[in-house]
């Protein structure tokens, strides 16, 4: 896995909320095409790390490299040109825009010849949204919403794609059917960092494993040597 | 349909509209000035709702745009035109062909200055996290500030576009229309479907409503949110440039306190349609309008801004979140 360099590399991230920190020293790289992990319990500061990478907080201390360059308090908009998309776990599509408009969003910066080549790919995709183009967002149900959401990140794209709990609250139908589109990017060489409450389910599709605690990286190994691991799933994957 | 069916489906709505009725029916000619005044006011509220519903505070500023933009057309009149004063007015109307010509660059002016404006204020104190309260009691400051330099340079007298005066338009069952105000109106209208077209058909537009959804999210999509803001605060001076042009045309009159003044009834009228909410504002602007007209047919007109609060606060207690609140597209 690590005979290329690392697409994204965090080194040393501290990041919080005006003056609460609440992730310290995390260091983690990520490499092309795989799927990575991060589990551990509620509070951990697991989403804090996304939007820390993503650029939606500024961390306090730390480097983000994507590619080798510099991406450190860059713009999230910049980083989305960069090639990383982000799924948040909530409020991650646009309510008062039709599914069509809130592709259309996700291409905002695409020309209109490379808005409909992506188009045709994330519905061919997701087939289930094309009859639902032309309704409103806040129509759809869960699952639904996180193919939207997940489909507008696709877009542009992105070569990383980090999704914030992309399963929570769905149907276990449903949570298969993502974890299938999960892989499916995989296969298309995007690289994919997930945090994930279904660890079990997260860890059985990944390549590497990430355990997080109280604002700290506990442990990282190979995914299947963390399902392995009985304190880790004892702590965290329900014994 | 589905908005035919908003409508309908409110009660409180229905109960206003049947008052309306009535008292239309006894006082026709009130009822024509309240559609044609309110017009105004949905102009000016669309732009206040636009700002409240993207960067989420009540710009107290924006009624002393309106003032600011014609006093600025005014002397751009005298100094493009100086023989305006002796020019033919347009067909039936009170002003002059001049008044055509220096109102776009008015507009335009106004525009730049609210984006000039939220780059040396109001995106410093959103860096700051500063909130909603906080940026509002600044816009009030900044509110104060532009009376006191429209005072500074132009007086505190009232000025008015060079006119020449023109019979009103006898119109059947006592209605008698000036025809300025059909002409402001028509504007306000035409004005307001341009704006609607912009934000729900265009691409900027839509950035616009998604920014306003949540601005997070559109960073991630890849709109630059902070670029977004100035369209809007363009758009909005744009919107209160024309509005407090057209208004001082159709009242034949410009002081500083005018856009201040005018500020009560297009809070109303925003708030009565659902902050934030577009479609409520140009409703709510009519509505006020109306009801404000109707009420001079039995009370003092000096009392009208306690029919704008009489309207609000029927409306708040029915409805805490406006006639169509979370029902209509917001921005």
């Amino acid at each position: 896995m690590k005979t290329t360099p690392p697409i994204l590399v965090a080194k040393e991230i501290t990041a919080g909320y005006g003056n609460q920190v609440i992730i310290r020293n995390i260091n983690l790289e990520l490499y092309k095409s795989t799927i990575t992990t991060i589990i551990g319990p509620n509070g951990c500061g697991k989403s804090t790390f996304l939007k820390s990478i993503s650029g939606i907080i500024d961390p306090v201390e730390g480097r983000i490299l994507i590619n080798d360059i510099e991406v450190t308090n860059l713009n999230t908009f910049e980083l989305s040109k960069m090639g990383l998309g982000y799924v948040p776990q909530s409020e991650n599509i646009f309510p008062s825009l039709s599914v069509i408009d809130n592709l259309k969003m996700g291409g905002y910066i695409l020309d209109n010849q490379k808005y409909k080549i992506n188009l045709n790919k994330v519905l061919e995709m997701f087939p289930d949204l094309k009859s639902k183009l032309f309704d409103s967002a806040s129509n759809l149900s869960g699952g639904q919403r996180q193919m939207l959401a997940l489909s507008r990140a696709l877009m542009l794209d992105p070569k990383i794609i980090m999704l914030d709990e992309p399963t929570a609250g769905l149907s276990p139908v449903i949570v298969d059917e993502v974890l299938d589109n999960i892989i499916s990017l995989k296969k298309s060489s995007i690289t994919v960092l997930l945090v994930e409450q279904n660890a079990k389910k997260a860890l059985s599709i990944s390549d590497k494993g990430v355990v997080f605690s109280f604002g700290k990286k506990v442990m990282e190994d190979d995914a299947k040597n963390i399902l392995k691991n009985k304190q880790i799933s004892k702590l965290y994957l329900g014994g | 349909m589905k908005k035919l069916d908003i409508l309908l489906d409110n009660k409180i709505l229905s109960l206003i509209i049947i008052v309306i009725c009535l008292a239309s029916f006894l006082k026709p000619w009130l009822l024509i000035n309240g559609i044609l005044i309110g017009s105004l006011y949905s102009l000016g509220s669309i732009g206040l709702s636009l700002i409240y519903g993207n960067l989420k505070f009540a710009n107290m500023a924006h009624g002393d745009f309106m003032t600011l933009s014609s006093y600025i057309a005014l002397t751009l009149m005298m100094f493009l035109f100086p023989n305006s004063e002796n020019s033919t007015s347009v067909g039936p109307f009170t002003f002059k062909y001049e008044l055509l010509m220096v109102m776009p660059l008015a507009v335009i002016i106004i525009g730049f200055m609210a984006v000039i404006l939220d780059k040396l204020i109001f995106k410093k104190l959103r860096k700051l996290n500063a909130t909603s309260a906080a940026i509002a009691l600044c816009s009030l400051g900044l509110a104060v500030s532009i009376r006191g330099l429209i005072q500074f340079i132009w007086g505190t007298d009232s000025a008015r576009f060079p006119r020449e005066s023109k019979l009103f338009w006898d119109l059947p069952f006592r209605i008698k229309i000036p025809p300025d105000m059909f002409f402001c109106s028509v504007v306000a209208v035409i004005i307001a479907i341009i704006f609607y077209l912009v934000l729900f058909k265009t691409t900027l537009g839509k950035a616009i409503r998604a920014t306003s959804d949540n601005p997070d999210l559109a960073r991630i999509t890849g709109i630059n949110t902070d670029r977004i803001i100035l369209y809007i605060w363009f758009i909005g001076g744009i919107l209160a440039a024309t509005a407090g042009i057209l208004i001082s045309v159709q009242q034949a009159l410009i002081t500083p306190v005018m856009g201040w003044k005018i500020l009560i009834p297009l809070f109303a009228a925003v708030i009565v349609g659902g902050i934030g909410n577009p479609i409520g504002a140009l409703i709510g602007g009519i509505l006020i309008g109306i009801t404000g007209e109707l009420a001079t047919g039995w009370i003092n007109p000096s009392y009208k801004p306690a029919v704008y609060f009489f309207v609000l606060l029927i409306v708040l207690l029915l409805r805490p979140n406006g006639i169509l609140g979370n029902k209509g597209r917001q921005f």
